[in-house]
This record gives C-alpha cells, structure tokens and sequence, in this order.
C-alpha cells in the first residue's frame, strides 16, 4: 500500500463504494428480511421487562389508591376531579359517596392537582387496598369481621397500605389469593414470552451468519472470477500473499458488516428513535438539552472514525507485509537455514512487528479517548437535567416524576449512541476493507473478452504474428519488437535466443497472457483479440517450466476436473510418457495424495505429469516451454519420443535451451533481443554460419 | 492447560502494567457505580421543602467529578491493559517467527503453509481479543456482579436463592456447550487455514492456471473450501445462538422466578413493594455480567485455541536446540564422508537414499549425474543438513555431522538449489543473502563469476533493483545465476550445486561452468547436471541409479569403458547426429 493510498481523505462515497456489494446482496435479500425482522422481535421481547415489573406492581403487588369522598354540588368538583371520574379507574364501594382510585387514576394527575384534590378534600392522603367482596366468600368474610384494619362497605373491603402486611394468615389467603394466581400467570406468561425471545434470538444468528456467509462466498467467488481475468501484468507487480489477503481477510472483514449493520446498528437506530419520542413528549425543554449533545457526539465520531481508519488501514497494511514474509520465509526455508540467515531474518521480521505494533498502540489512543469522552457527554447532561429539571421542579412547572424518568431517558439515550461508538471498529474495519476490495475490483487491466467472440475455427493451428511489439508495462523496455512470422497447421516451429530474446514474450502472448501494444496476432485468418478465450486456451497444450499441482490424488490432478476421462485414457497417456513407472512406485499409485503444490514430487515428476495432462487434452497447438530441462537426458529422449508422436498433424512450438532436442522440427525462429534474426531449418541455419550456428558450434552440434 | 505456560513470561515480566490496568478498572467500575447512587440521592433532595436552585450545585458537580473520574480510569485501562495484549501480540509472533525459521525443512514439508499464515494473523488476533476483551469482562464481572448480589442479599436472602436457581443452569450450560464451542472454533481456524492455502496456491500459480485453461476447475475448488468454511462457520453459529442467548433466557427466568415468589412475599408482607423493584433493578444489574460471562466464555476459549495451535509449533521438534553444548570442532580441510547412508521421505514407501557410502575430497570437483529421481538432490540437501543425515551416517571432516553445531557445519557449505528462490528487495540484498555485511565489490565479483553482470547492467537501477516476491520479475535462467552468485558470494570451502542452470541458455551455461570449473580448481565441490558436455572439465563423477551409487570414476575413464555417463553423453550426440544423417542427402 503506498503512502498516498493511506492518506486518502474519508470520502462522503462510503454508501456508494456499499452499493456496489448490492447486487451480491440481492439474492439474500428474503433471508435479510426474516432476520431483520428476527431481530426487532427479539428486541422487543427485550423490553418487556420494565412492562412486567410495572404489570405486578401495579396489578396484584400493590394495586393501592386513594379514596374519593364525593360532596354533593357536582358543579363545584374541580376539574381535575372529574377527569379521573370520567376515566373509569375508579372501584365502587357500594356507598354513592365513596369510591376508590385504581393506581392508574393517579397518573392523569401531576403532583400540584393531586395536592389540590387532597387539600380540598376530595381524596384522602392515604392509599388504600380495595376487595370487591364476591358472593361465595360472605361466610368466610364474617369470622374475619373483627380486624379492625378492616373497612366495611357494601360491595367492597377496604384496608389501608400500611396495615395490609399486618393481616392474619387467614384473611391474606382469601384476600390476596386471586392477587397470587394472578401474579403467577403473569409471571408465567413473561417466562414464555423470554423463551420466544430465545427462540428469536436463535433464529437471527443463525439467520444473519447464513447471510453473512454467502455474502462473504460469493463475494469471494467474484473476486476470484475477477481477478483471474485480470492481465498477466497485473500479477507481476502483485504479491500473492497481499492478494491472498484480500481475498479471505477482507472478504471476511466486510461479509461481517451485514452482520453488523443489522444485529446491532439497525437495532441501535430504532430504539434511538423511540427514546427521543417518548423524551420530547414528557418534555420539550428536558428535551433538547439531551438532544443538543447529539451533534457534537456525531461530530465526535466522525472525527475519532477517520482517525481510527487510517489507523485500521496502516494495521492492515502492516499485517498483510507480516503475512508475506512468513510466505516468504516458509517458502526459501531452506535456502535460510543453508545460508545460516535464521537470526537475522528473525532480527529483520521483530522490526515489521514491532512497526505492526506501534500502529496497534496508535488505535489503542484513539479508542481510549473516544470512547470514555462520549461517556463524559452522558453524565453532562444528567448533571445539566438535574440543574435545569430541578428549577422547574422547584417552579412547580415540572413533576418529581418526570425529572425522574428523564434521567432514565437520559442515560438510555447514550446507550445506542455509544454502543454504535463500540461498533466503529467493525464499521472502521470493514470500510477499510471495502475500499481496499474496490480498489480491486477496479482494477482494470484486463485482458478485455471481444465483444461478440468468434469459435476458433475447427481444424486450426495456424499462428501469425504480424509486426507485433510488445513491452511488459508501459515503462518497462520493448521485449518484441516488430515481429512477424508464420507457423503453417502442423508445422512443428522452434523458438531459440539468448536469455532474454523475447521467446517467453511470444508464448506469453500467444496465451494472450498479455496483450500487444501494436501489431495483430492471428490464429488461422482470425485475430486473437476477437476469439473466444476459453476457446482459445483449450485448443493449446502447454507443458512449462512451472507445474500447478492442487491437493488432490495423482489422478484428479490428471483429470482437472473433466469426468468423460476415463481412468484408462489418463494411465494410458501416463504410460505414453513414461509417467506411470514413478507414479507406481508411490505408495497408494494414482490415488496417492499430493501434498499442497505437489510439493512431494521431484521437478522431473512433476513435469511427467505435466506431459501426461497434455497428451490427454489432444489440442490442437502444443507448446512446450522449457519442458524438458529439468529431467534427466534419458527420461528426455523418452519424453521426446512421445511428444514427437503427439506432434504428428498438429502445430507445435517449442523453447527449449538444449539445440539437441529441437533439431528434428521443421522451422527454427532465432530471436534476438526481440527480433527474428534468422528463420529455418537446421542445416539451412548451419549452412548459414549465422547466430544459430555459433550456439551449436558451443554445443557440439555443428 | 500447557498452552497457557506461553503467556506466563509476558505476565511476570509486565505484571506493574497489567496491575495499575486492573486497578484503573476497578477504580472506572467502582465511579460507575456511585453515579445512580448520586442521582438518586439529588432526588431524594428534591422532595424536601424550602429547597432553592443553589442547593443543587454540590450534586451537580459531585456527578461530574465522577464522570471524570470514570472517564481517566477508562482511559488508563485501555492504554494499559489492551497495550498489554499488544505486547503479547508482538511477543507471541517474534517467537512465533522464530521458531519457524529454525524448524526444518522436513517438518516445513508436513505442514502447510497457509495454515502457518493463519497462525501469524488470526490466531494472534485471538489470543489479543482473549487477552484484552476476555480479561476486562472478568473484571467487570466480578466487579458489578459481586456489587449487584451484596445488595441482593441484603434484601432478601430468599429471594436470592430464587433468582440463582437458573443462574446454575448457565454454568452447567458453559461446562457442556462451552467444549463444542472451543472445538468448533478450532475447526472453523483450521478450515480458514486451508482455505487460505487454497486460493494462496492458486493465485501463486495463476499463470499456469490461465495458460491450461484452468480457471473454472480453479474456480471450483475455492468453491468447494469455501463451502466447507461457510457451512463451518453457520454450525458455530448454531451452537453460539444455542448457548449465548440461553444465557440471557436464564437471567429473564429468574426474573420470572423473583416476579411471582418475590412477589408472594411482598404481597405476604415480608418484603417492601420498593425493595422488590431494588431487587429486580439488581437483577437487571447482575444480567450484565452474566452476559459478559459468555463473552468472556467465547472469547477466552478462541484465545485459547489458538494458543493451543501456536504452541504445537512452538514444541515442535526439539532440534533447534541441539547445538547446545556442541563445540565447533577444529579441522584442517573439510572432507566429507559418507558411509552406509539411508535415508526416507516422510510418507514415502521406499528410501531416496539407500545404503550409500561415498568419499567428497576437500580438493575435488564431483560431478553427480543420474536419472531422476535417483536420490542425488536428496543427497545435497543431506550435506548441509537441511533434511537431518542418520546418526553416524555422515563425517565432516573427520567429526560426525551430529557433533557439529549446524551453524558451523552449515558454514562450510554454499549450496545453490534448482529452483533459484529469491527474496523480496534488491539484487544486492539477494547477492548479500549470506554476507550481510558484504560490500558492492565483492556482491559484483559473484555476479560475475554467475554470468550476471550483462543482466545487472541491463536494469533500471543496477544492483539496487527490486525483483519483488519471490524474484518473480527475473527470468529462470537469472534467477538460477542470480542462486548461485548468492552462493559463490559466501566463498564456501564447499560448493553445492543442485542441477543449478537448468533454464539458462545451453552457450551460456557451458561459459559459466567452464570459468567455475577454473575458479574452483583445487578446491571442493559437489556438481548435479543432466548437462553432460558442461561436465568434461570436473575431477571426478559419480553415478547415482535407484538410491545407489552405481559407478564412479574422472570423466576420462568413464568415456574409456561402458558406463551410464558413456551410454548417456552418446546417446545425444548419436541421436543429433543419426537425425542429422537422415537429413542430409
């Protein structure tokens, strides 16, 4: 990552650097929704408790009021009187002059009414319990007369609050049986509501990492997809183990932010808007103090959020570094121990660490900072709601009730706004992430598809170059420099230089690894720019230098995948190469495991085996790079042998250092410094005295 | 657990940091506490008569003096117990690092490298998460829960007992769940691992990959691990969605409980209808910490099972400590000799050595010539002992190669391997691989004996070139000259060079190996080629067949009389010269 890319101003495009995982999202789009909604049940579930705990109380714990003496001249009843008459949370008491207040009576009073009421006369200062007597009970009702707590009426029996722990055994039972029963369902009711909150909860996790993790697979399939179609220069100036990195770690890092988004902001958000209703209805002024944090808390956020992520862009940029030199050194472990290098490596990897670690103290200032200063905004106004709620109080403008409940609010208030703050990470992380994966994505240097491909005609094999230049990047020198020349259908062609010649360029080029910067390549009359590259790729047979061999059986890495192989076409084109005398000798033969890269094979093994791929594939066009130079000169001539029955009708094209083993084919190009010096076969090339008969007056050959 | 012994020296020797940090969180949690203490004290105030706005000051400023408080407590305990997980980070990776790169090639050859990453990264993130986020929650546990159930009992010890009736289950639940989850979550690591491994291999080899067309198979295959991985990941999240919300459903069931007994005792009159809605407040409060319980639970066990990873690497093979007490013996000239060698792969059925006795003179170039697969890289790897030789099986001048320090044993040796790996940085940190302290000239006179200085001077900043991962921008052949400057750099008493210039242009390689012969002359060497015309000049050759060593004899008498090298040397001039024949009329 360069310095430029870590200092990149945070951009007002996050949501249009999120819209662009939208179509990803697009098919998960149902179960989003279930676990959307999974997740508001579970946090309404979660709320209940306050409802319950205010339920018993009020219902069956302490279902207490006042008394209401009703003084004849209804027209001089205040009206605060007649409010509560006219809600009906009143219990008779048999006598048209008495009544009793239900608990709920109270709360459409504030402090000052009530006080009036009672200063009047109206109702009584003392709270009282009420049983309406039912008819069954009469007769036990009667021995229970004599308490003198005991208030008769009519209809009902009225204690006072106080006197209400003192009642005999007896009495309790038939008073406060049905409170019990009551209590018990409610009690019972709330346990099964939890357990729908359990079962919710289970459902949304469960849910939200299904979702989640085919999020973070396709993405990572697409990426994937993306990349390989990306052009060979691309890769040349990439480290694999940063790309690995992108492709698990960022990936991962960003399927997480669905998880996020919904199971905590989603939630954050809705319960933020409640809050504030509930606040603005009790009191405007209480209020806005509490909101009037929220810029500055907001600002706060998004000043310590693009601090924390560069941070978290620098960590990760120093991680991946950490994960290339352990690729790095994992893969020339033997040339570290040979060349006695293990305390200066460790010497030079304790640095990257340490830097990795500085960067980590740096997010830990940030954090430590951020997160106490939001809490610090928190208890300011419950300070500032004490002082200015208290005034009121004490104007008689506000109630003792709702400073309380204010302060409640308050501190609910901050809840989802810190426990937000506490997700910036993951938020932090995950853009970080998401930036980086553009980036990636953006990256367009492609080898670009042909709008409408043509299918490579049927037979082909005929290879042109026409006046092609080439260089690897646009700084880079020019590698091929106005080539041209053609290889017939059949024609077995050879490729010769000096390192450095162009040779690896041509075949590059004719995999359209790359693409020329001027100049056409034509394959039988069609340019290669124009046929359809999948196409194009299975009708050549490459047998290189390098051998990709996946952890698998002997025979799966033969077969790669097509199932209308038979076992006995892949032994059959072992044995034509002489592969299947080593692949005897392992242990389990061709369903013996290979490591990961194959790593348990010798050089010369492994490019049997390359041979063998290319001899079952039967294409069209074989092209051999360097094939042979790792194995022995007699397992060559056996090689050689083989290829040479394959080259029968088709086109080849061989690299090869060793004059020896390319003087049979009927055309020899001699490349120098990316231009064709000199073309034919090889006596014309010897009669000639030329370039070519100097390197095999070197080898013995002329 | 053993694994835990690993964290023990970063305890000890920080234990003032880790100390003041817990403190600081005590102090945070304790200041947390009295704030709804204070606001209900300035309530409780607000009821009395005759009050006026000035007598609200103290509460005012007493609230904020404890948010301040709380807030430089919090402060502390970030820098000092979350930097303390760093430094466990950073420590944990060093010896992590350390080790790797003294474990042999063998054992390299066992485990896969991707996996080694993982260790490297997500592993020491959570041992840092267990370490950071699994300590505070401890604390914080303890800290609130104890607070909350004092207070619990105060009221009612009864009604406590009621409430931590499901509070058992939740232990029960984190003894039995609680070891799946640990075993998940090493599984969903290892799967990572692999996966990681997977799309490493096939980025690394995209070249081949696109060139064979490929890429769908390639495709698939990531396709395949990453299922595996998603499937992983979702059945973990079956057993947290089991276990972790079983924990809050607990918490809620005991309030259920305390709603209806607690409630009965109220309405019996044996507790007061305020001190039922304290003990539910309580209630509420001691949830949290049980909460955290099961982050602590899930966070701990991760940690620990990556401890548990990191610390198989740690313990394994004990051989980079045997050169403890070994001294390096005094020698003259380094000879080497081996005698009835065997030597096996692991995981293979037959030995690539077998029974193999030979003698390498301190004064003479062999040649090492055969077909594949015939033993002869193994046996260069054995000499510096980059695969460990069986005890008594080989001497180095004079003194058994287990008597050797490896340091000093490897010194005698340059060894330059087939596939000419490079490291990222420049071609003179590449040259001076050996010899950190090595100057330009002495970089340029290797260069030079390898071949190079044409390529030197044809990039854009000579020397100082970077040739990225893995020497990737080079050619095969460059890298392979580029492999043995790097040896010839050192001026080993012993050159080893496995089939080395394989890629390089036949008229090249022939250049350079006739100037190596010169300038090794009279001094020792071990040479592997299948390019026999390049090996007239050494002193001597041996034939290595199936694991043995066949024959053996200076190139001379070996053309004198049948022999492999004859058979092999002719049969490529024969067969140039039989199609040469044919050709010409």
């Amino acid at each position: 990552m360069t310095e430029e890319a870590v200092k990149r101003p945070l951009k007002g495009g996050d949501l249009k650097l999120l819209k662009r995982l939208w179509p990803l999202l697009k098919p998960l789009r149902p179960l989003l929704a279930v676990g959307t909604v999974l997740v508001l049940l579970a946090a309404l579930a979660s709320v209940a408790l306050p409802y319950a705990t205010k339920l018993a109380i009020d219902r069956y714990i302490a279902p207490v009021g006042p008394m209401v003496t009703l003084r004849p001249g209804e027209d001089a009843w205040p009206e605060p009187l007649r409010r509560i008459l006219a809600s009906g949370e009143v219990r008779q008491s048999g006598l048209p002059e008495v009544l009793f207040l239900k608990p709920e009576a109270l709360s459409l009073l504030d402090r000052k009414e009530e006080n009036e009421l009672v200063e009047a006369g109206f109702i009584s200062r003392e709270r009282y319990y009420v049983y309406a007597i039912q008819d069954g009970d009469r007769e036990a009702l009667e021995r229970a007369e004599s308490s003198a707590a005991i208030t008769r009426y009519p209809l009902a029996l009225a204690i006072l609050e106080k006197d209400l722990a003192g009642l005999s055994g007896d009495m309790a039972m038939i008073l406060r049986g049905a409170d019990v029963s009551g209590l018990k369902k409610l009690a019972l009711l709330f346990a099964l509501l939890m357990f729908a909150g359990y079962v919710f909860e289970f459902g949304q996790r469960v849910i939200l990492e299904i979702v989640t993790q085919r999020l973070s697979h396709s993405l990572r399939q697409n990426l994937l997809a993306h990349l390989f179609g990306l052009s060979q220069s691309f890769f040349d100036r990439s480290q694999s183990a940063r790309l690995t990195s992108r492709v698990t770690n960022d990936v991962n890092n960003l399927a997480n932010l669905a998880k996020t988004t919904v199971a905590t902001l989603f939630n954050d958000v809705v319960s933020l808007m409640i809050i504030m209703a509930v606040m603005f209805s009790l009191s405007p002024g209480l209020a806005l103090i509490t909101v009037s944090f929220t810029p500055a808390t907001i600002w706060l956020s998004v000043y310590f959020g693009g601090k924390s992520r560069l941070v978290q862009r620098d960590l990760r940029a120093r991680l991946a570094v950490i994960n290339q030199s352990f690729a790095e050194t994992i893969g020339g472990i033997n040339i570290i121990q040979a060349f006695r290098r293990e305390a200066r490596n460790t010497e030079l990897f304790g640095r990257l660490n340490h830097d990795n670690y500085l960067a980590g103290l740096k997010q830990i200032k940030i954090h430590a900072v951020f997160v106490p200063l939001i809490d610090v905004f928190a208890s300011i106004v419950l300070a500032l709601v004490i002082w200015h709620g208290g005034g009121e109080i004490l104007a008689g403008a506000l109630s003792l009730g709702v400073v309380a409940a204010f302060i409640g609010y308050a501190r609910r208030f901050f809840m989802p706004i810190q426990d937000m703050a506490e997700k910036l990470n993951i938020f932090q992380s995950a853009f970080a992430s998401l930036e980086r994966l553009t980036d990636l994505m953006d990256v367009n240097e492609k080898i670009e598809p042909p709008a409408r491909p043509l299918a490579p005609v049927k037979p082909g094999g005929e290879v042109e170059f026409a006046q092609v230049n080439f260089r690897y990047s646009p700084e880079g020198p020019l590698v091929l420099k106005d080539l041209s020349f053609k290889i017939r259908r059949g024609e077995a062609a050879a490729l010769v230089g000096q390192t450095g010649s162009g040779k690896s360029s041509v075949i590059n080029l004719i995999q359209r690894s790359y693409d020329p910067e001027s100049g056409e390549i034509f394959f039988d009359g069609q340019p290669l720019k124009q046929l359809d590259l999948t196409a194009h790729s299975a009708r050549l047979g490459l047998v290189s230098q390098d051998v990709y061999l996946y952890a698998g059986t002997v025979m799966e890495n033969l077969r790669l995948g097509r199932r209308k192989l038979s076992d006995r076409d892949i032994r059959e084109a072992c044995r034509a190469v002489g592969a299947d005398h080593f692949i005897r000798r392992l242990p389990h033969g061709f369903e013996e495991h290979l490591g990961p890269g194959g790593r348990r094979l010798s050089a010369g093994e492994r490019q049997l085996l390359a041979c063998a791929r290319a001899l079952i594939e039967t294409p069209e066009i074989i092209i051999l790079d360097e094939a042979t130079a790792a194995v022995d000169s007699e397992s060559e001539m056996l090689i050689e042998q083989a290829l040479h029955t394959l080259f029968q009708g088709r086109t080849s094209i061989t690299i090869a250092h060793r004059l020896g083993t390319i003087r049979r084919v009927d055309r020899i190009l001699v490349l120098h410094q990316g231009r064709l010096i000199e073309e034919g076969d090889h006596k014309e090339l010897i009669r000639r005295k030329g370039s070519y008969y100097r390197l095999a007056l070197l080898q013995g050959l002329a | 657990m053993s694994s835990l012994k690993l964290l023990l020296p970063f305890f000890r020797k920080h234990r003032l940091m880790v100390l003041a940090g817990f403190c600081a969180l005590i102090i945070a949690d304790l200041a947390q506490l009295t704030i709804p203490w204070l606001l209900g004290r300035a309530i409780d105030l607000l009821t009395l008569e005759g009050l006026t706005k000035a007598d609200l000051l103290p509460s005012v400023v007493q609230i904020l003096l404890t948010a301040l408080v709380v807030a430089s407590a919090r402060y502390s305990w970030r820098n000092l117990i979350i930097g303390f997980s760093r430094i466990v980070e950073r420590g944990l990776r060093d010896k992590l690092y350390e080790k790797i790169v003294r474990l042999s090639p063998r054992w390299h050859l066992e485990n896969s490298s991707g996996d080694l990453m993982a260790m490297a990264t997500n592993d020491m993130d959570s041992i840092r998460m267990a370490l950071s986020a699994g300590l505070i929650s401890i604390i914080d546990t303890l800290v609130m829960g104890c607070a909350a159930l004092g207070f619990m009992i105060a009221i009612s010890p009864a009604m406590t007992s009621w409430a931590l009736l499901p509070m058992m289950a939740i232990t029960v639940a984190a003894h039995f769940l609680g070891r799946r989850i640990y075993r998940q979550v090493l599984e969903v690591q290892n799967v990572f691992g692999r996966l990681t491994e997977v799309v490493r291999e096939q980025l690394s080899g995209l070249r081949v990959i696109r060139a064979m067309g490929l890429t769908n198979l390639a495709l698939t295959e990531t396709d395949a691990s990453g299922r595996v991985y998603m499937q992983k990941n979702v059945e973990m999240a079956q057993l947290a969605g089991t276990f972790f919300p079983f924990l809050h459903f607990m918490s809620n069931l005991s309030v259920a409980l305390v709603l209806y007994f607690g409630g009965r005792e109220t309405i019996m009159g044996h507790v007061s209808t305020g001190d039922f809605v304290a003990f539910i407040n309580y209630l509420a409060m001691l949830t949290w910490p049980l909460m955290a319980l099961g982050m602590i639970i899930g966070f701990i066990q991760q940690g620990l099972a990556s401890l548990t990873r990191i610390n198989r690497v740690l313990t394994a093979e004990k051989e980079p400590n045997r050169d403890h007490g070994l001294k390096a013996p005094e020698y003259k000239t380094p000879d080497i000799e081996i005698s009835r060698l065997t030597f096996t792969y692991p995981g293979r059925a037959t030995p690539a050595l077998n029974n193999v006795t030979l003698k390498l003179p301190h004064d003479r170039l062999t040649a090492l010539i055969g077909p594949m697969g015939s033993g002869k890289s193994t046996l260069a790897a054995l000499l510096p002992a980059l695969y460990e030789p069986p005890p008594g099986s080989l001497k180095v001048a004079g003194v058994l190669a287990e008597e050797w320090p490896l340091k000093d044993l490897r010194a005698l040796f340059g060894y330059v391997p087939q596939d000419g790996f490079m490291f990222n940085g420049t071609i003179f940190d590449n040259l001076a691989f050996g010899l950190p302290e090595a100057t330009e000239e002495e970089a340029l006179a290797a260069a030079r004996a390898a071949g190079l200085m044409d390529d030197i001077a044809g990039f854009p900043d000579g020397l100082r070139t970077v040739i990225g991962e893995r020497g990737l921008t080079l050619s095969g052949g460059q890298r392979q000259r580029l492999a043995l400057a790097r040896a010839l750099a050192l001026d080993p008493p012993y050159l080893i060079m496995d089939d080395t210039l394989s890629a390089v242009d036949a008229a090249v390689e022939d250049a350079i190996m006739k100037r190596l012969i010169e300038l090794r002359r009279g001094r020792g060497g071990l040479i592997i080629s299948h390019r026999l015309t390049s090996l007239l000049g050494v002193d001597y050759i041996m034939i290595m067949e199936r694991g043995c060593v066949t024959d053996q004899g200076t190139p001379r008498e070996l053309l004198g009389r049948e022999s492999y090298f004859k058979r092999v040397y002719e049969l490529g001039q024969y067969f140039s010269e039989n199609k040469d024949g044919a050709d010409s009329d």
